[in-house]
C-alpha cells in the first residue's frame, strides 16, 4: 500500500511534548519548512503557556487537540513512558508521525510502536535519528560507500560533557526515560554506528551510576557490525570534559568529526597527512530531518529518515547492554 | 662486584631492542645469543658491541656461555621449553610479552617458578615508560581527583603482520590483541590495580589468521571506565593514552611530553624526563638490580598470568557471528 501523502501546504502537524526538544522541532517546522504547527498538547501548563503567548493553541492531550483541530501529522517529543499511548492515539487516528529517539520505553514498547506501524503502512512513521541529516556524516557515508577510507576498522563515537543539574532531571528518571545516558545519549551513537557501519552482530556496554537512585550517569558501549567493524560509544552526562565527536578508522585514511567544530571534516591519509574538509553546519540537522519528514508525508521517499525498524535496532542493543 | 651474565634467547627484532638496552647496563655482561635462523642470528651479532658468542641451540648456549639470567624473545608457544631450560641451569628470565600463548602455559610457568630460586619478570615495559609513572603517581595521591576514563589506543599500519607469526594462533595464541593488547592490560594493572567487567570485540579480515584490531572495554580500580583500542591495519598510527581525572585531562603520545587540562585552565604542554623510548633500557636495569636484591617495578610472571587469563576471557567471549 502507498503512504497516505499530504502536499506541504496541507499538512497539519500536531506537537506533543511542549519541553526544550519539542521547541526545536517547533521551530524547525513553522520557521523552515514551512508548515502549520496547529496546536501543541502537554500535560503540564508552565510549558503550554509558552506557546499560548505565541498564540499557538495548546491542549492537555492529543485527542482533545484531534477534536478541535484536525491534525493529519503528529511529532511526538514527550519523556519516552508515554510514547507508546500517544503512539496508540495517533495511529488510531491515522497521523503520520515523527517519535523523538529512541523509540518508545523500551524494547517491548519499541516493538509494540513497529508493530503498529506495520499495520498501518499508508503512515510515514519516523524516529529522530537526527545525526543522519549531519553534512559531515553525509560525507562520511559517502566516503565509507566509495572506499575512500578502506575497509573500516573502528569507529568511535563520544557524547561526553557535564550537563548540571541533569540528576535532578528527568533525563535521569528511569521511570520517565527509561534509563539514563544509555537511553538519552547512546541511542543517537548507536544509530550513528549502524547508520556508517551496518547491522550490529555485538554489543556489550559498561554503566555508571554516579548518583543515587537514579539512571546511569555515563556509559561505554562496544559494538561489532556484521561485517565486522568495531565499534566504541561513550557518553556522559558528568563528564569533566565535554567532547561530542566521532572518529572513523579505516585502512586507508581516517576522518575525525568534532561537533564544535560543525563545519569541519578533519581526514588523516595513510602516510599521515593531516588535512581539513569544509562541510555544511551540523546545526541544521533537525531542520533537514523535519524537512525529509514533511517531504515523505509529500510522498517524496527520504532514505535518510530513520524508521521504526531501525528504532526497534537500537532499542534492542540498548536492553542488551542494559543486560550485559 | 661480578657483573651478570645475560644471554640471549631469540634474536629478532624485539631482541634487538633487548640488546640495546642490555649493552648500556653497567651491571651486566653480554655472554651468548642462541637463534636457529642463521641470518637473524648474524644481524644480531653485528649490532652486540665487539660482538657476541652465537648458538643457534638454546641448551648448547646455556651450557655453553653459564649466564646468569637469560632475556626470551622467541615466539610465545616456544617460551615454556626455554623457560625449563633455564630453571634447569639456575638462570633468572625476562621473558618477552605476553607470558606465553596460552593461559595454560602461562599457569604451568607460574607454578614452576614458584618456588624457584632467582628472578622472573615479563617484557611489560610500559611499566617504565617516565610518563605512566608520574600518571601512577597522580592516580595514587589523587592529585588530580579519581580517574574517571582511561583510554588507551595502540593502533599502526603493518599488514604484512598477516604473513608473520604474530598472527599464527598455533605460534603467538592469537593476533594483535595477544601481541598489543596485553601492554594495554598490563597499563591499565599498573596504574589502576584490578580490572573488572572486561568485554572485547575482534576485527579479522584475514582468512586462518589471528584477529587484526580489537576494542575492549572495563571497569578497573576505582571506577575507572576503560577504553583500550589497538590494530595492525589502521590507515596511520597512534599510540596514546588519554586520561580523564577529577580535575584534569591528559593526552599522551609516548613522546616526551605531554598535554595537560586542569579544569579551569587551557590545554598546555608538559615536559618530562624522558622519551617513552627509554622504557627498554629503564626494563633492563630494572631486570638486572632484581637480580642484585632490589626491588623494581617489573612486571612478574604472576602478573603475566592475570593478563594471559584475561585475554583468554576475551578470546572466549569475543567470537564474531
Amino acid at each position: 500500500m502507498s503512504i497516505k501523502s499530504i502536499p506541504p501546504s496541507e499538512v497539519r502537524v500536531a506537537l506533543v511534548g511542549a519541553g526544550s526538544i519539542g521547541s526545536i522541532h517547533y521551530q524547525a517546522l513553522t520557521e523552515f519548512a514551512k508548515v502549520s504547527v496547529v496546536g501543541i498538547v502537554d500535560e503540564l501548563q508552565e510549558l503550554r503557556a509558552k506557546y499560548e503567548s505565541k498564540g499557538v493553541r495548546s491542549y492537555a492531550t492529543l485527542s482533545e487537540l484531534a477534536e478541535k483541530e484536525s491534525p493529519n501529522a503528529v511529532l511526538i517529543a514527550t519523556p519516552p513512558q508515554s510514547r507508546l499511548d500517544i503512539a496508540r492515539e495517533a495511529f488510531r487516528l491515522g497521523l503520520h508521525q515523527l517519535h523523538e529517539k529512541p523509540l518508545g520505553f523500551d524494547l517491548a514498547q519499541a516493538q509494540a510502536i513497529a508493530d503498529l506501524a506495520a499495520a498501518h503502512p499508508d503512515l510515514v512513521v519516523s524516529v529522530g535519528y537526527c545525526h543522519h541529516f549531519v553534512p559531515a556524516v553525509v560525507r562520511c557515508k559517502e566516503l565509507i560507500e566509495s572506499g575512500a577510507l578502506g575497509s573500516i576498522c573502528w569507529i568511535n563515537v563520544d557524547f561526553v560533557s557535564r550537563f548540571e543539574g541533569a540528576e535532578h532531571h528527568w533525563f535521569l528518571n528511569k521511570s520517565l526515560a527509561g534509563g539514563g545516558s544509555c537511553m538519552g545519549v547512546t541511542c543517537h551513537s548507536i544509530d550513528l554506528f549502524i547508520h556508517l557501519a551496518g547491522a550490529v552482530a555485538k554489543s556489550s556496554g559498561v554503566i555508571q551510576h554516579d548518583w543515587p537512585g537514579k539512571s546511569e550517569s555515563s556509559d561505554a558501549i562496544l559494538l561489532q557490525s556484521m561485517n565486522g567493524t568495531l565499534g566504541t560509544l561513550k557518553s556522559s552526562y558528568n563528564s569533566s570534559l565535554s567532547r561530542a565527536a566521532f572518529e572513523i578508522v579505516g585502512t586507508e585514511g581516517t576522518v575525525v568529526f568534532n561537533y564544535d567544530e560543525p563545519e569541519l571534516l578533519r581526514r588523516i591519509s595513510k602516510s599521515g597527512e593531516k588535512t581539513e574538509e569544509p562541510v555544511e553546519s551540523a546545526i541544521f540537522r533537525f531542520v533537514r530531518q523535519d524537512q525529509a519528514w514533511i517531504d515523505a508525508i509529500a510522498g517524496t521517499p527520504q532514505p535518510l529518515l530513520a524508521d521504526v525498524a531501525r528504532g526497534v535496532e537500537v532499542a534492542r542493543i540498548i536492553e542488551s547492554v542494559y543486560q550485559s | 662486584m661480578e657483573k651478570v651474565k645475560v644471554a640471549f634467547v631469540g634474536a629478532g627484532s624485539i631482541a634487538r631492542a633487548h640488546l640495546n638496552a642490555f649493552a648500556s647496563i653497567a651491571e651486566c655482561s653480554l655472554v651468548g645469543v642462541c637463534d636457529p635462523n642463521l641470518g637473524t642470528l648474524e644481524q644480531f651479532v653485528k649490532l652486540a658491541p665487539g660482538g657476541l658468542p652465537s648458538y643457534v641451540g638454546c641448551a648448547e648456549m646455556i651450557e655453553d656461555a653459564k649466564p646468569d639470567a637469560i632475556i626470551v624473545s622467541t615466539p610465545p608457544s616456544q617460551r615454556e621449553e626455554a623457560l625449563a631450560l633455564a630453571l634447569a641451569h639456575g638462570c633468572s628470565v625476562l621473558m618477552e610479552k605476553p607470558l606465553a600463548h596460552t593461559a595454560d602455559s602461562a599457569r604451568r610457568m607460574v607454578e614452576i617458578t614458584d618456588a624457584a630460586a632467582g628472578v622472573f619478570s615479563v617484557g611489560f615495559c610500559h611499566r617504565f615508560v617516565p610518563a605512566l609513572g608520574l600518571f601512577r603517581e597522580w592516580i595514587e595521591s589523587g592529585k588530580y581527583g579519581r580517574l574517571i576514563v582511561l583510554h588507551n589506543t595502540f593502533g599502526g599500519h603493518a599488514p604484512g603482520q598477516k604473513d608473520h607469526w604474530m598472527s599464527d594462533g598455533e605460534i603467538s595464541g592469537g593476533g594483535v590483541l595477544m601481541d598489543v593488547a596485553c601492554h594495554s592490560l598490563d597499563i591499565v594493572h599498573y596504574l589502576c590495580g584490578d580490572v573488572r567487567r572486561l568485554q572485547g570485540v575482534l576485527r579479522n579480515i584475514w582468512d586462518g589468521r589471528g584477529e587484526d584490531s580489537y576494542c575492549i572495554i572495563g571497569e578497573a580500580g576505582v571506577e575507572t571506565l576503560v577504553q583500550l583500542c589497538g590494530s595492525w591495519v589502521f590507515s596511520s598510527s597512534e599510540f596514546s593514552l588519554r586520561l580523564r581525572f577529577e580535575k584534569a585531562d591528559v593526552v599522551y603520545e609516548y613522546g616526551d611530553t605531554f598535554r595537560l587540562k586542569e579544569h579551569g585552565e587551557d590545554w598546555r604542554e608538559e615536559t618530562l624526563p624522558a622519551h617513552a623510548n627509554v622504557r627498554f633500557q629503564r626494563q633492563a636495569k630494572a631486570f638486572i638490580d632484581g637480580i642484585l636484591g632490589q626491588s623494581s617495578d617489573a612486571a612478574t610472571f604472576k602478573d603475566a598470568l592475570v593478563v594471559n587469563e584475561e585475554l583468554a576471557s576475551l578470546y572466549q567471549g569475543s567470537s564474531v557471528s
